[in-house]
């Protein structure tokens, strides 16, 4: 009994093993860190450990402010839904240069600085900006609208940074759908609208599931956008911690809000995963919880007498119509949807790619403001840029940074994914909310707890210590994204190759790497640019002698708003958009792989 | 003699040279925090080159901004970085009661030099380094052929002066308080401390005539910049620049907000002496001069004032004629901490949140 228990769990050992490197390395540089600060909240009054924490809740500032942001995280995760999902299912459809290019236009605005974002906004959508000049010229309005410095424009430009982050799993999702189970539907007499919900929509949930996760996830965490978008009533409760922090130097405060919010998110990211089994597509984990079964078995029973109902409902409305103008009907639905399909396709990518034309051309200003129509045409901001050593150095610095972040990020996080999809477990659930816990703490809480840290280990103002903080955000990106991709993975070709006598590093390079490499990618993509555009931690741990480029964009964006910025953002989007052609052609390569496999079937 | 003691004795040797040879050609330098941007050039221009020039000492500019958690970060864990820091007048105050500043040392300045630096600017822990200020600003172009607002009071009047309103947000800053009673009737002489009820009370009338509300002064200037707003409380040196590229800006000195800046010296600094020169250099008028001319941000040396052009003179806000007209914010109060241990500056910030959130 005793070697069989220790057999288990040996076995359970070597299985969870893959896991641990992210794990240790999570430990030591988010829990530890964050703990340090986190305790001086407890620590303010000796004899009432709770103190600051009555205070708050007592307060009601907090709690008011918390709701404020669930619900702008909530709204927007809709939004993006609403938008994303029928974005995302038609670009599937596209297929070469078009869906190259669409792909292009969706990923390259998620590079954009959301401060430089921020800004392009209020200059296109002010009362005297671009849309309303427009719109008033065309006879359209008499008066302009206000488009920015509301609601509109809170959730306008919260809609522009997350659209990217839905849109990509669905995507994923959509494109892994066998094509010959909707024909096998409809070859068994389901209608159009059948086959959707019981089939397609099916299928498609775990990319819902994965870009919903991730969507309302970082939306609780943004500050710019609506405190610059939507004026004072749109302060989130991460703008209260930071100012508390940053400015106040008062962490005590801060790090007490920031476990209230870390609390309720837990909490809420529980409840949902329990009744709507949220986290599934991280694998096995979640989806083999015994505890959602009854609450499933309920869920699917409501879900399929609504969807007879629906069926039912139109069949029957179907019936009404005469055969013969059934068909010319549906044709020239068709015809309409098609039309439909493509503009509302194209008016969503012009959307995301608008204020990267307005960039460009403000970028091109030769008077000495981020104005739009531009004064006169020169290329002097480019030359500022590209002709200044400090700028320069800060690009350059920036990407080593996110080369090493991805690499060491996608080793941890590849692993630690390939655990999730395999395997399941309470340990794992635990495991997974770990790592996804620095998607929610306030950056700033993180900051301070590293730079604690990192004195006594000499790691601050040093390009490791810098990678390390990077690392720490781009983990729980890589590992959902990963997770989702090896949830797809046939294990049965690692063995294979293993037990034919291949090592496993070859197996690795032969077996693994090809056929996982879009996840690679566009996990190593998405690593890269948070790395590359991270600035609370690095403010603070960088020292006095390393400026990254969101460092010095901010510093600028402090004292002054000349287009410099705007040439950088063209530089940088210049440089995704390059990466992003790569990882165009790492697909198609991807593809022959695949096709090339499936000759050998 | 083995091989072994020749590698070992070489490898002292080496090792001797490795730690000295660094040392011996160390210069002495100094760390500073400059700023970014235009004040940051103005700052590397007029105080850093020159001082490099006469002294020999090497700055090391920094151009981060931490805030307050970079300084609590540096003296709890022991590892001062930045000698030379800029700091608010708020952050002053909360950073000498925790003991994270050296005293200034006055000895380094000429009898002269402290008799023209304004009493104000003289703390113990903190020496003034610039005067900006709040000011009601707006576009010519605006209010051509009408009189524009000329008093807070004014400015609340949406009905009598038309136009697109802006106003500084409350947080962690000083400026709507003050304006809010000002427009209300209170009296400079009445306006600390703050009547919070009633400063809430007028910024209930004015909210809805708020076009945008801005915070940095990046986001301020920006807004006039672009026309978005006609009319508003702005910093007087980013109206300065705009009004410098061309823009016709008109800005009204009565019922500004005047607020000081301070030059401070880290506790611990490994650089102290240099930074404690650096500080009394940056004080002396004729570089103070420098500065002014190259940004409309005002002296706190007021011998400075008979090196410069009256015209520029007279555009600064530390002009003997322009302080007459402002009102100066009040530091004392704003850092005066409660029985709860809250300063009045964190009182109001949370009374912005909830007041704003509304």
């Amino acid at each position: 009994m005793d070697a069989g228990l220790a057999t288990g769990t040996m076995r359970r050992l070597r299985q969870h093993a893959p896991l641990l490197p992210a794990i240790l390395f999570l430990i030591l540089f988010f829990v530890v860190p964050c703990g340090l600060v986190i305790a001086k909240s407890f620590a303010v009054r000796a004899d009432d450990p709770f103190a600051i924490y009555r205070e708050l809740v007592a307060d009601g500032l907090y709690l008011s402010i918390m709701l404020r942001t669930v619900e702008l995280a909530a709204v927007t995760t809709l939004l993006c839904l609403v938008i994303g999902y029928p974005i995302a299912v038609l670009c599937a459809r596209l297929s070469g240069f078009v869906l190259s290019l669409a792909l292009l236009m969706i990923l390259v605005p998620y590079t954009l600085s959301s401060l430089i974002r921020a800004y392009g906004w209020i200059i296109i959508l002010n009362d005297r900006g671009i849309v309303n000049t427009l719109l008033i010229q065309a006879g359209i309005l008499d008066q302009p609208v206000k488009l920015v410095f509301n609601g509109f424009g809170v959730y306008l430009g919260m809609l522009h940074v997350m659209l990217p982050v839905m849109i990509l799993p669905i995507f994923a999702a959509v494109r892994a759908i066998d094509t010959n189970l909707l024909k096998a539907s409809q070859t068994l007499g389901s209608g159009p609208l059948r086959t959707f919900l019981y089939v397609f929509l099916p299928l498609t949930m775990p990319g819902v599931k994965c870009g919903v996760f991730l969507v309302f996830i970082i939306s609780l965490g943004f500050y710019v956008t609506p405190a610059l978008l939507g004026g004072p009533r749109y302060t989130m409760l991460v703008n209260l911690i930071d100012q508390e922090a940053r400015m106040l130097g008062n962490w005590e405060t801060a790090s007490a809000g920031a476990t209230l919010l870390l609390g309720i998110i837990l909490v809420l990211f529980w409840l949902m995963n329990r009744y709507v089994g949220l986290l599934s597509f991280f694998g096995g984990a979640a989806a083999a919880d015994p505890r959602r079964t009854r609450a499933s078995r309920f869920r699917s029973a409501l879900a399929i007498s609504l969807m007879s109902h629906i069926g039912r409902l139109t069949q029957s409305s179907a019936r009404l119509t005469g055969a013969g103008a059934r068909v010319r009907l549906q044709r020239s639905f068709e015809a309409a949807g098609k039309v439909a399909a493509v503009v509302f396709v194209g008016a969503v990518l012009l959307f995301l790619c608008f204020p990267i034309v307005i960039l460009l051309i403000m970028s091109l200003n030769a008077g000495n403001y981020m104005r739009f129509p531009p004064e006169a045409l020169s290329l002097r901001w480019f030359a500022a840029f590209l002709g200044s050593a400090n700028w320069t150095g800060s690009l350059i610095i920036s990407l080593k940074l996110a080369a090493m972040t991805t690499v060491a990020g996608l080793c941890l996080g590849a692993l630690a994914a390939y655990v999730f999809a395999r395997s399941s477990g309470r340990l794992l659930t635990l495991a997974m909310f770990l790592i996804i816990a620095p998607l929610v703490m306030p950056p700033i809480i993180l900051a301070i707890g590293l730079y604690v840290l990192y004195v006594p280990t000499g790691l601050r103002a040093t390009q490791t210590g810098l990678v390390i903080a990077h690392m720490i955000g781009a983990l729980p990106l890589i590992t959902t994204i990963m997770a989702a991709g090896f949830a797809r993975f046939d294990d049965n070709l690692r063995r294979a190759s293993l037990v034919l006598g291949a090592g496993p590093l070859r197996t690795f390079r032969k077996i693994v790497l090809p056929l996982m490499l879009p996840s690679f990618v566009s996990a190593g993509a998405f690593c890269f640019i948070h790395s590359f555009d991270e600035l609370v931690i690095s403010q603070i741990v960088a020292g006095v002698r390393m400026q990254t480029l969101p460092m010095r964009i901010f510093n600028n964006l402090q004292n002054e708003i000349d287009p410099t910025v705007a040439a950088v953002a063209v530089v940088v989007i210049g440089i995704t958009a390059l990466a992003i052609a790569l990882v165009e052609v790492a697909r198609l390569a991807s593809r022959g792989v695949a096709g090339r496999q499936g000759e050998a079937r | 003699m083995s091989k072994d003691r020749l590698a070992s004795c070489l490898g002292c040797i080496a090792l001797a040279l490795a730690l000295a040879w660094p040392a011996a050609g160390r210069a002495e330098e100094v760390v500073v925090a400059v700023g970014t941007g235009d004040w940051g050039q103005a700052n590397i221009a007029a105080y850093v080159e020159p001082f490099e020039r006469e002294t020999g000492i090497r700055v090391i500019r920094h151009e981060g901004s931490g805030g307050l958690a970079q300084l609590r970060l540096q003296q709890e864990s022991r590892s001062v970085e930045i000698d030379v820091w800029n700091l608010s007048t708020s952050w002053i105050k909360i950073a000498v009661g925790n003991n994270w500043l050296q005293r200034i040392d006055y000895s380094l300045y000429t009898p002269e030099q402290l008799a023209k630096i304004y009493p104000a600017s003289k703390l113990e822990y903190g020496v003034g380094s610039l005067y900006y200020s709040i000011v009601m600003s707006y576009s010519v172009d605006a209010f051509k052929g009408r009189a524009a607002p000329a008093t807070w009071a004014e400015f609340w009047d949406a009905q009598k002066f038309p136009g697109r309103r802006t106003l500084r947000n409350g947080v962690l800053g000083g400026g709507v308080w003050e304006i809010a009673l000002l427009a209300d009737g209170v009296t400079p002489d009445k306006l600390y401390p703050i009547d919070l009820p009633r400063a809430i009370r007028s910024l209930d009338r004015i909210r809805p005539h708020i076009t945008a509300w801005w915070r940095d002064g990046s986001d301020g200037q920006q807004l006039f910049a672009d026309r978005i707003v006609d009319i508003g409380p702005a910093f007087n040196g980013r109206i300065g620049n705009l009004q410098k590229q061309g823009m016709d800006l008109r800005m009204e000195w009565n019922g500004g907000i005047l607020i000081q800046d301070f030059w401070a010296v880290a506790a611990g600094a490994r650089n102290s002496a240099a930074a404690q020169k650096f500080i009394a250099f940056a004080l002396r008028a004729d570089r103070q001069a420098d500065f002014a001319r190259r940004i409309p941000y005002g002296p706190t040396n007021a011998g400075a004032f008979d090196l410069l052009d009256p015209a520029i003179g007279e555009q600064l806000p530390s002009h003997p004629k322009n302080i007459e007209r402002q009102i100066v914010l009040n530091d004392e109060w704003y850092s005066a901490v409660d029985a709860s241990g809250k300063s009045n500056l964190q009182r109001l910030n949370e009374a912005w949140a909830r007041w704003s959130a509304r």
